[in-house]
């Protein structure tokens, strides 16, 4: 209930009039008042709008056009036809792709080539080469990314060597600092010669991968079968992308390891007498799926015979020491191996590639030591045209360097030999 | 809220007299016992929405309605009393003028393009329902009233005056705002000519006007009162 304003009577709740005092409480609203607009002023109104719309139109056509639908597709037509610029994926380049998915590690830094296609859309081929002389300039640029994405993208290129298909090629760097989720957006501005503006966009989702340690105080692995069946057990229960890495205690291992079905770390350690992580059997990795094995501070020792390092994978070591082996590290079948700041001693052959494909990860080899071996480096087939480089390598003792039997081109400048 | 105000009405209000009376219920001029103010009381059976829209709108062409409650098909309306005399009474007497046909008929277009804007026609647009008080023209009585909804095809029920009443009203199919142009142009031809026009046919634009209000066809009608408004 409620009351009445002037006589305080109780009236009902939806009650628009009293009827003791009878006067309304309830507001009214006007109806809005009908004018009548003379035949004559409609008719001025209509030939002025006219008018205006014809200006207007002519206007619009005469001034260059910005092409931007906030996709990764835009449609441009000129004298020679109508084109597709889109951005797309090497193996679809017909097929805009408006969401790139990203994994990254935390802090790690990555890159990879944003490609631009330029369609001839008559005739379904790429055109990018006829297309771009009439492009005053081409740039890419990044709107607002996350305060925890570091990204940046170089200005766009052609790049006949590497997608002689793709118009423009920007390479794009990222890094991301917190864990978690965030979207960047990457913009392909052409500006035409006369004038017009065309923008393609491509939103960028980043993700961080989940990673793993385990240390010997979380798990036994202390002997060689107590770790094969830890690695074991993980390549059972923890699928995906995630990242493990294992902190190996400074004991030697009488044997090598098995890593066949995910990528996994291994992270070696040195206690206070000097004593280090150490295998002195072949250490296997044969994981087929792309991710990179990375193996820091471990000593692989060997007898003299057989192979230290064994990669069908791809596979990376920083600070390891292989020693003692007829081939101290293999890259065979459609792997790479990548070496930083290790030593390669006392082998027959220090590192040995015979592998095809194109799994290229690295083509640097830095601070490293080649020393006292058969042959230092031995490239039968390397997956790359790409040049190695070797800077700040050691090459000391060996009976032979290098023997280049595939021709690999080697950049060997900043390296020394003694 | 109808019990309470039907109470309240029986003991604060006083009927003065009954002005129609049908099967469908009553119209009474009642007096506020207190303030010696005077109202019209309508009872009814049927469709009250239209004056329920109403409670919330003031235009000088309609008369204020102050309350509207219903009860399943019960209605009860207080309502502004519009004192004047109708344009049936009027017509009696004399013909309306060219000049004083216009003026009338706009002012009713601007009371109907109040209930068109509501999403209502009037449907019972005919002298009866006209009062001029003043100068002002007032349009009364809604209880033909209904909203319309396109969804219908035609109308359930035939509602509205022999003779003025759209050709659609009868069920050729739904009615609209144009129903009520129609019966605009039977009214002007009846003040300016005393006759239907299917009778006599006012001479002049007038003429031409109310041809065009009376089209059979909706379509080739007035679309809306603005319309209307235009060509007078």
């Amino acid at each position: 209930m409620k009351r009445c304003p002037y006589c305080g009577a109780a009236l009902p709740e939806e009650a628009s009039f009293c009827p003791y005092c009878a006067k309304s409480v309830n507001v009214r609203t006007a109806v809005p008042t009908l004018r009548r607009i003379p035949r004559r002023v409609r008719l001025g109104v209509g030939v002025l709008a006219v008018l205006v719309l014809l200006a207007l139109f002519g206007w619009r056509n005469a001034r260059p056009q910005v092409y931007d639908n906030g996709t990764a597709e835009a449609v441009y037509t000129n004298e020679n036809g109508t084109y597709q610029i889109c951005i797309a994926w090497a193996n679809t380049p017909f097929t805009p792709c408006n969401d790139r998915y990203n994994m990254a590690e935390l802090n790690f830094n990555y890159r990879y080539p944003a490609l631009l296609y330029v369609n001839h859309v008559e005739t379904d081929t790429h055109a990018g080469q006829v297309f771009l002389q009439t492009v005053e300039r081409v740039t890419a640029e990044f709107v607002d990314p996350p305060e925890a994405l570091g990204i940046s993208c170089t200005q766009p290129q052609p790049d006949a060597d590497y997608v002689p298909d793709a118009a423009c090629i920007s390479y794009v760097d990222y890094s991301i600092s917190e864990q978690g989720t965030c979207t960047a957006q990457l913009v392909f501005t052409l500006h035409m010669k006369n004038g017009d503006i065309i923008r393609v966009r491509q939103n960028q989702h980043f993700e961080t991968i989940p990673t793993y340690d385990y240390t010997p105080e979380d798990v036994p692995m202390e002997t060689l079968e107590a770790l094969q069946s830890f690695i074991d057990g993980i390549e059972r229960t923890i699928q995906g992308d995630a990242i493990i890495n294992i902190h190996l205690p400074p004991v030697t291992y009488d044997g090598g390891l098995t890593l066949a079905n995910r990528s996994v770390n291994l992270i070696g350690s040195t206690d206070g007498e000097g004593n280090r992580t150490t295998f002195t059997g072949t250490m296997q990795v044969t994981e087929q799926n792309g991710r990179i094995f990375y193996f820091d501070g471990i000593d692989f020792v060997g007898d003299g015979t057989g192979v230290g390092l064994s990669a069908s994978a791809r596979l990376h070591l920083t600070g390891c020491r292989v020693a003692g082996w007829k081939t101290g590290a293999l890259a065979y079948g459609h792997s790479w191996v990548n070496a930083d700041e290790c030593v390669f001693e006392d082998n027959i052959v220090g590192l040995q590639f015979n592998s095809i494909g194109s799994n290229v990860s690295d083509t640097r080899y830095e601070e490293n030591v080649f020393q006292n071996n058969g042959t230092a480096v031995l490239l039968e087939s390397v997956p790359t045209d790409v040049s190695m480089k070797f800077p700040g390598c050691t090459f000391a003792g060996n009976d032979k360097d290098f023997d280049n039997q595939c021709g690999q081109t080697l950049e060997l400048a900043e390296a020394t030999f003694q | 809220m109808y019990d309470w105000l039907k109470q309240a009405l029986k003991t604060e209000y006083t009927p003065v007299r009954l002005l129609k009376e049908s099967d469908r219920g009553s119209v009474r001029v009642v007096r506020h016992n207190v303030t010696g103010r005077r109202f019209v009381l309508r009872c009814f059976t049927g469709n009250g929405e239209v004056y329920q829209k109403l409670l919330g709108y003031a235009c000088p062409n309609l008369p204020v309605v102050y309350e509207a409650v219903a009860k399943g098909e019960e209605n009860l309306v207080l309502e502004e009393l519009i004192q004047g005399d109708t344009l049936n009474f009027l017509l009696q007497g004399a013909l309306f003028t060219p000049a004083e046909t216009r003026n009338i008929v706009i002012q009713l277009c601007r009371g109907l393009w109040a209930l068109h804007s509501l999403g209502a026609v009037h449907r019972d647009i005919k002298p009866e329902n006209i009062i001029l008080r003043g100068a002002d023209a007032v349009l009364i009585d809604f209880d033909a009233a209904r909203f319309h909804k396109p969804e219908l095809e035609t109308d359930t029920r035939i509602l509205g005056t022999t003779g003025f009443a759209a050709p659609e009203q009868y069920g050729l199919s739904q009615s609209d705002c144009r129903a009520d142009i129609y019966s605009v142009g039977i009214l002007m031809n009846v003040m300016l000519t005393g006759e239907h026009p299917s009778k006599k046919l006012v001479a002049g634009k007038l003429g031409r006007v109310v041809q065009r209000c009376t089209q059979v066809n909706p379509k080739k009608r007035y679309q809306n009162v603005l319309r209307l408004m235009e060509a007078l």
